[in-house]
Protein backbone atom coordinates (compact mmCIF):
# COMPACT_ATOMS: atom_id res chain seq x y z
CA UNK A 1 0.00 0.00 0.00
CA UNK A 2 0.93 3.24 -0.73
CA UNK A 3 -1.68 4.76 0.03
CA UNK A 4 -2.99 7.01 -3.14
CA UNK A 5 -5.94 6.76 -5.24
CA UNK A 6 -6.76 8.68 -8.78
CA UNK A 7 -10.01 9.33 -10.46
CA UNK A 8 -11.05 10.10 -13.79
CA UNK A 9 -14.57 10.37 -14.44
CA UNK A 10 -15.74 10.72 -17.88
CA UNK A 11 -19.52 10.29 -20.00
CA UNK A 12 -20.50 8.67 -23.17
CA UNK A 13 -23.57 10.41 -24.46
CA UNK A 14 -24.37 11.53 -20.93
CA UNK A 15 -25.89 8.21 -19.86
CA UNK A 16 -22.49 5.58 -19.25
CA UNK A 17 -20.49 7.35 -16.88
CA UNK A 18 -16.88 5.97 -17.35
CA UNK A 19 -15.24 5.91 -14.04
CA UNK A 20 -11.20 5.18 -14.49
CA UNK A 21 -9.61 3.95 -10.98
CA UNK A 22 -5.71 3.92 -9.96
CA UNK A 23 -4.09 2.95 -7.05
CA UNK A 24 -5.83 1.49 -4.28
CA UNK A 25 -9.68 1.47 -3.84
CA UNK A 26 -9.81 1.40 0.33
CA UNK A 27 -11.08 3.71 2.94
CA UNK A 28 -8.15 4.12 4.45
CA UNK A 29 -7.15 6.82 1.28
CA UNK A 30 -8.27 10.40 1.34
CA UNK A 31 -10.06 9.96 -2.04
CA UNK A 32 -12.16 7.26 -1.27
CA UNK A 33 -14.97 9.72 0.52
CA UNK A 34 -14.35 11.79 -2.76
CA UNK A 35 -15.19 8.67 -5.07
CA UNK A 36 -18.47 7.40 -2.86
CA UNK A 37 -19.57 11.68 -2.96
CA UNK A 38 -18.95 11.18 -6.98
CA UNK A 39 -20.25 8.16 -7.65
CA UNK A 40 -23.64 8.98 -5.19
CA UNK A 41 -24.03 12.13 -7.23
CA UNK A 42 -24.05 10.10 -10.36
CA UNK A 43 -26.58 7.79 -9.16
CA UNK A 44 -28.79 10.70 -8.19
CA UNK A 45 -28.46 11.97 -11.65
CA UNK A 46 -30.31 8.95 -12.97
CA UNK A 47 -27.41 7.75 -14.18
CA UNK A 48 -26.97 3.93 -13.63
CA UNK A 49 -24.79 2.26 -16.47
CA UNK A 50 -21.34 2.43 -15.28
CA UNK A 51 -17.88 1.12 -17.42
CA UNK A 52 -15.59 0.46 -14.22
CA UNK A 53 -12.03 0.56 -15.82
CA UNK A 54 -9.72 -0.86 -12.98
CA UNK A 55 -6.84 -1.11 -15.17
CA UNK A 56 -4.34 0.60 -13.25
CA UNK A 57 -5.94 -0.60 -9.54
CA UNK A 58 -3.05 -2.11 -7.66
CA UNK A 59 -5.00 -3.05 -4.81
CA UNK A 60 -8.87 -3.34 -3.17
CA UNK A 61 -10.44 -3.84 0.22
CA UNK A 62 -14.19 -4.78 0.90
CA UNK A 63 -15.09 -1.25 1.00
CA UNK A 64 -13.62 -0.94 -2.39
CA UNK A 65 -15.56 -3.87 -3.52
CA UNK A 66 -18.24 -2.56 -1.60
CA UNK A 67 -18.28 0.55 -4.09
CA UNK A 68 -18.37 -1.72 -6.94
CA UNK A 69 -21.34 -3.63 -5.05
CA UNK A 70 -23.32 -0.22 -4.94
CA UNK A 71 -22.95 0.36 -8.65
CA UNK A 72 -23.94 -2.86 -9.42
CA UNK A 73 -27.18 -2.94 -7.13
CA UNK A 74 -28.63 0.41 -8.84
CA UNK A 75 -27.78 -1.26 -12.29
CA UNK A 76 -29.73 -4.18 -11.00
CA UNK A 77 -32.97 -2.28 -10.35
CA UNK A 78 -32.91 -0.72 -13.97
CA UNK A 79 -32.80 -4.18 -15.01
CA UNK A 80 -29.32 -3.44 -16.12
CA UNK A 81 -25.28 -4.26 -14.56
CA UNK A 82 -22.68 -2.63 -14.76
CA UNK A 83 -18.94 -3.80 -16.78
CA UNK A 84 -15.82 -3.96 -15.59
CA UNK A 85 -12.21 -4.22 -16.92
CA UNK A 86 -9.65 -5.33 -15.12
CA UNK A 87 -7.11 -7.98 -15.89
CA UNK A 88 -4.78 -7.66 -12.48
CA UNK A 89 -4.55 -11.66 -11.48
CA UNK A 90 -4.91 -9.91 -7.56
CA UNK A 91 -7.60 -7.72 -8.00
CA UNK A 92 -9.79 -10.12 -10.26
CA UNK A 93 -9.01 -12.55 -7.46
CA UNK A 94 -10.63 -10.53 -4.81
CA UNK A 95 -13.52 -9.83 -6.96
CA UNK A 96 -14.34 -13.29 -7.68
CA UNK A 97 -13.98 -14.11 -3.25
CA UNK A 98 -16.17 -11.54 -2.69
CA UNK A 99 -19.00 -12.69 -5.13
CA UNK A 100 -18.67 -9.72 -7.24
CA UNK A 101 -17.94 -11.65 -10.45
CA UNK A 102 -21.13 -13.08 -10.91
CA UNK A 103 -23.10 -9.19 -10.32
CA UNK A 104 -21.11 -7.30 -13.12
CA UNK A 105 -19.61 -8.45 -16.63
CA UNK A 106 -16.25 -8.28 -17.39
CA UNK A 107 -15.62 -6.49 -20.62
CA UNK A 108 -11.43 -6.04 -22.13
CA UNK A 109 -12.00 -1.90 -23.04
CA UNK A 110 -14.52 1.18 -22.98
CA UNK A 111 -15.65 0.53 -26.33
CA UNK A 112 -16.49 -3.42 -25.37
CA UNK A 113 -18.43 -1.55 -22.40
CA UNK A 114 -19.97 1.02 -24.46
CA UNK A 115 -20.91 -1.88 -27.28
CA UNK A 116 -22.37 -4.05 -24.86
CA UNK A 117 -25.02 -1.20 -23.61
CA UNK A 118 -25.42 -0.47 -27.11
CA UNK A 119 -26.80 -4.08 -27.49
CA UNK A 120 -28.40 -4.76 -24.36
CA UNK A 121 -30.41 -2.08 -23.68
CA UNK A 122 -31.01 -0.89 -27.28
CA UNK A 123 -29.02 2.68 -26.39
CA UNK A 124 -28.89 3.27 -29.87
CA UNK A 125 -32.89 3.75 -30.36
CA UNK A 126 -32.23 6.50 -27.52
CA UNK A 127 -29.55 8.32 -27.91
CA UNK B 1 9.38 -17.64 13.02
CA UNK B 2 7.44 -14.91 14.99
CA UNK B 3 6.98 -11.54 14.08
CA UNK B 4 5.76 -8.55 15.99
CA UNK B 5 3.84 -5.43 15.78
CA UNK B 6 2.41 -2.98 17.40
CA UNK B 7 0.57 -0.13 15.29
CA UNK B 8 -2.31 2.37 15.45
CA UNK B 9 -4.63 2.83 13.10
CA UNK B 10 -3.11 5.69 11.49
CA UNK B 11 -2.90 5.45 7.64
CA UNK B 12 1.20 5.48 7.71
CA UNK B 13 1.41 3.04 10.01
CA UNK B 14 -1.28 0.56 8.47
CA UNK B 15 0.39 1.62 5.05
CA UNK B 16 3.90 0.77 6.82
CA UNK B 17 3.11 -2.32 8.39
CA UNK B 18 1.63 -3.68 5.24
CA UNK B 19 4.50 -3.00 3.33
CA UNK B 20 6.53 -5.25 6.04
CA UNK B 21 3.64 -7.87 5.78
CA UNK B 22 4.31 -8.23 2.15
CA UNK B 23 7.80 -7.93 2.51
CA UNK B 24 8.04 -11.23 4.97
CA UNK B 25 4.95 -13.38 2.89
CA UNK B 26 7.71 -12.50 -0.10
CA UNK B 27 10.65 -13.37 1.29
CA UNK B 28 9.89 -16.31 3.74
CA UNK B 29 6.33 -17.44 2.46
CA UNK B 30 6.53 -19.98 -0.13
CA UNK B 31 3.61 -18.72 -1.76
CA UNK B 32 2.87 -17.14 -5.28
CA UNK B 33 2.25 -13.22 -5.43
CA UNK B 34 -1.95 -13.68 -5.73
CA UNK B 35 -1.92 -15.88 -2.89
CA UNK B 36 0.08 -13.65 -0.64
CA UNK B 37 -1.57 -10.53 -2.22
CA UNK B 38 -5.03 -12.76 -0.42
CA UNK B 39 -3.26 -12.85 2.61
CA UNK B 40 -2.59 -9.23 2.59
CA UNK B 41 -6.19 -8.97 2.06
CA UNK B 42 -7.42 -11.27 4.96
CA UNK B 43 -5.01 -9.16 7.37
CA UNK B 44 -6.01 -5.42 6.51
CA UNK B 45 -9.54 -6.45 6.40
CA UNK B 46 -8.97 -7.98 10.20
CA UNK B 47 -7.61 -4.54 11.27
CA UNK B 48 -10.06 -2.59 8.91
CA UNK B 49 -12.43 -4.32 11.06
CA UNK B 50 -11.60 -3.65 14.24
CA UNK B 51 -11.28 0.07 13.08
CA UNK B 52 -14.37 0.38 12.38
CA UNK B 53 -16.43 -1.31 14.84
CA UNK B 54 -14.40 -2.01 17.69
CA UNK B 55 -12.29 1.32 18.19
CA UNK B 56 -15.08 3.51 16.05
CA UNK B 57 -12.74 5.12 13.72
CA UNK B 58 -10.12 6.47 16.51
CA UNK B 59 -7.37 5.96 14.78
CA UNK B 60 -5.11 6.35 18.16
CA UNK B 61 -5.97 2.99 19.71
CA UNK B 62 -3.64 0.49 19.52
CA UNK B 63 -3.84 -3.03 17.60
CA UNK B 64 -1.10 -5.72 18.23
CA UNK B 65 -0.68 -8.19 15.31
CA UNK B 66 1.39 -11.52 15.74
CA UNK B 67 2.33 -13.65 12.47
CA UNK B 68 3.71 -17.07 12.98
CA UNK B 69 5.18 -18.69 9.76
CA UNK B 70 5.99 -22.50 10.47
CA UNK B 71 7.88 -24.77 7.69
CA UNK B 72 6.86 -28.45 8.32
CA UNK B 73 8.11 -31.23 6.37
CA UNK B 74 5.12 -30.83 3.38
CA UNK B 75 3.28 -27.78 4.48
CA UNK B 76 3.59 -24.15 5.60
CA UNK B 77 1.62 -22.78 7.94
CA UNK B 78 0.63 -19.33 8.58
CA UNK B 79 -0.83 -18.01 11.18
CA UNK B 80 -1.60 -14.76 12.68
CA UNK B 81 -3.97 -13.20 15.81
CA UNK B 82 -4.20 -9.58 16.00
CA UNK B 83 -5.41 -8.14 19.31
CA UNK B 84 -7.41 -5.46 19.76
CA UNK B 85 -8.22 -3.32 23.24
CA UNK B 86 -11.68 -2.10 22.93
CA UNK B 87 -14.75 -3.40 24.28
CA UNK B 88 -15.04 -7.24 24.19
CA UNK B 89 -17.73 -8.91 21.75
CA UNK B 90 -20.11 -10.68 24.04
CA UNK B 91 -19.44 -14.48 22.37
CA UNK B 92 -16.95 -15.38 19.69
CA UNK B 93 -17.47 -14.06 15.96
CA UNK B 94 -17.42 -16.72 12.93
CA UNK B 95 -18.09 -15.74 9.34
CA UNK B 96 -21.49 -16.09 7.39
CA UNK B 97 -21.61 -19.21 5.08
CA UNK B 98 -22.92 -17.00 2.43
CA UNK B 99 -23.86 -13.44 1.58
CA UNK B 100 -26.43 -12.15 -0.41
CA UNK B 101 -25.58 -10.60 -3.93
CA UNK B 102 -25.68 -7.18 -3.11
CA UNK B 103 -25.51 -7.35 0.38
CA UNK B 104 -22.18 -4.63 1.81
CA UNK B 105 -23.00 -6.07 5.74
CA UNK B 106 -19.79 -9.13 6.60
CA UNK B 107 -18.87 -9.54 3.15
CA UNK B 108 -15.03 -8.65 4.70
CA UNK B 109 -15.19 -11.47 7.18
CA UNK B 110 -17.23 -13.92 4.31
CA UNK B 111 -14.41 -13.33 2.06
CA UNK B 112 -11.68 -13.95 4.68
CA UNK B 113 -12.98 -17.61 5.63
CA UNK B 114 -12.95 -18.20 1.64
CA UNK B 115 -9.24 -17.27 2.11
CA UNK B 116 -8.12 -18.63 5.15
CA UNK B 117 -8.44 -22.23 6.77
CA UNK B 118 -9.47 -21.15 9.78
CA UNK B 119 -10.96 -17.52 10.69
CA UNK B 120 -12.90 -16.42 14.05
CA UNK B 121 -12.71 -13.50 16.87
CA UNK B 122 -13.27 -14.11 20.31
CA UNK B 123 -13.35 -11.73 23.32
CA UNK B 124 -9.34 -11.72 24.58
CA UNK B 125 -9.21 -13.12 28.41
CA UNK B 126 -8.25 -10.04 29.66
CA UNK B 127 -9.37 -6.94 27.93
CA UNK B 128 -10.33 -6.51 24.02
CA UNK B 129 -10.70 -9.42 21.36
CA UNK B 130 -8.02 -11.62 19.25
CA UNK B 131 -8.62 -12.10 16.05
CA UNK B 132 -7.39 -15.42 14.24
CA UNK B 133 -6.17 -16.60 11.41
CA UNK B 134 -4.51 -19.98 9.53
CA UNK B 135 -3.95 -20.64 6.50
CA UNK B 136 -1.71 -23.77 5.82
CA UNK B 137 0.18 -24.69 2.34
CA UNK B 138 0.60 -27.84 0.93
CA UNK B 139 4.18 -28.13 -0.23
Amino acid sequence: MDGKLSIKVSFYKDIIGIISISGELTVFVEEFDLLCKEVLAYIKMGIYRFILDLGHLTYIDSSGVGVIIRLAAVASKHSSTICVICDQPQIKKILEISNVDKIVRFVSNVQEGISFYIATDRLGEKV
Amino acid sequence: MIFKFTISGREDQIVQFEKKLLDILNKTGRMDEVTSHEIHFCVHEAILNIIQHTYKWDLDKLIEIRVDITDEEEKQIFEVWIRDFGESIDKPIFPPRKVGQFQLRKRGVYMISKIMDEFYVKPHHEIGNVTYMKKIFIL
